[in-house]
């Protein structure tokens, strides 16, 4: 990681020059007049202005390499991987949580899941979810036959072997009978319709 | 970026992305495969209408071996592990064959599950 490292090296010299370059304007070390002065030279020497324009793209694909550096680094920490014969192979816990929403979705009873899945060589794989259920349906038993086929499925999947806890917060519960209810006044509140009775 | 081999006539130079593209092949050829990338270089590529063969990257090591990596996204249902092998197989087979260089390493990464229905 040499490339990054000289990129953050690079990052401190310019921000701890750029923190001086303020610091001294706001103290009055430096004359206002000067930075003009020397702003009006750039502006008017077209060599000074390449060069400058040159170092602002600089500028640019530095940060965009460092962007990538450390995206592709959060990734490889957020991986579950195992050996092959052949080679490596890595599962992003976006793709855990990913079936973990597909799960979600098979079941009636949810009408949301949000999985946040976390992997530690200490405690093995933890998944939190964060549930919304449809209908007044038994908690404890629910969620505990979830948190099994939580586990049975990421272990059938992923063969992971390693220890699964299953976590489960039930947010909210959807509730029926509040649409129920609605629906009830929505009736009670249209006019009634007078049929005219009819004389025999 | 290629990889030369030399015969009585001449030199012979394969380039990386016609590696990549057999390994691209041999990888939408496992069942259960729904694309190759699924990152975000990937997806920076395909705003900018690149193909798909910059998501694979190939290395080569000292004894000019190739490491292969191949990012894939999988169909929901399927048994990761099983995939993983049979994408490493037939990606190490597939490029064998094509371009007599030796494979090292096949690596794997699952960036995603998605249904079916999103299939390309």
């Amino acid at each position: 990681m040499k490339i990054y490292n000289a990129i953050i090296i690079f990052y401190i010299l310019v921000s701890a020059f750029l923190g001086a370059v303020i610091l001294s304007f706001s103290l009055n070390l430096v004359d206002l007049n000067d930075i003009v002065f020397q702003l009006n030279e750039i502006s008017n020497d077209i060599n000074a202005r390449i060069v400058l324009a040159a170092s602002g793209v600089l500028f640019i694909l530095l940060a965009l390499l460092f962007a990538q550096i450390t995206s592709a680094r959060r990734q490889r920490e957020k991986t579950i991987a195992f050996n092959n014969p052949s080679g490596q192979v890595t599962i992003t816990l976006f793709a855990v949580e990913d079936l973990l929403r597909k799960i979600g979705q098979e079941l009636p009873q949810i009408k949301e899941l949000r999985p946040n899945v976390i992997a530690t060589k200490k405690r093995g794989i933890q998944v939190n979810i964060r549930l919304t259920l449809k209908s007044e349906i038994n908690i404890p038993e629910f969620t505990a036959q979830l948190q099994e086929t939580v586990k049975n499925r990421i272990q059938e999947i992923f063969g992971i072997d390693e220890q699964i806890v299953v976590r489960i917060h039930v947010a909210k519960i959807f509730a029926q009978q509040e649409k129920i209810k609605r629906k009830e006044e929505v009736i009670a509140e249209e006019p009634e319709v007078k049929i005219p009775y009819p004389r025999i | 970026m290629s990889e030369n081999t030399k015969t009585e006539l001449g030199e012979i130079k394969i380039h990386h992305r016609v590696i990549a593209s057999i390994a691209i092949e041999a990888t939408m050829q496992i069942p259960g495969i729904i694309k190759i990338g699924g990152n975000l270089k990937t997806f920076l590529f395909e705003l900018l209408g690149k193909k798909d063969n910059v998501a694979v990257k190939i290395e080569f090591d000292k004894d000019s071996e190739a490491i292969i990596t191949v990012p894939i996204v999988v169909k929901y249902g399927y048994n990761i592990p099983e995939i993983a092998s049979k994408v490493q197989d037939n990606v190490k087979l597939s490029v064998e064959n094509a371009t007599n260089i030796n494979i090292k390493e096949v690596n794997v990464k699952i960036q995603k599950i998605e249904k079916a229905n999103t299939e390309k």
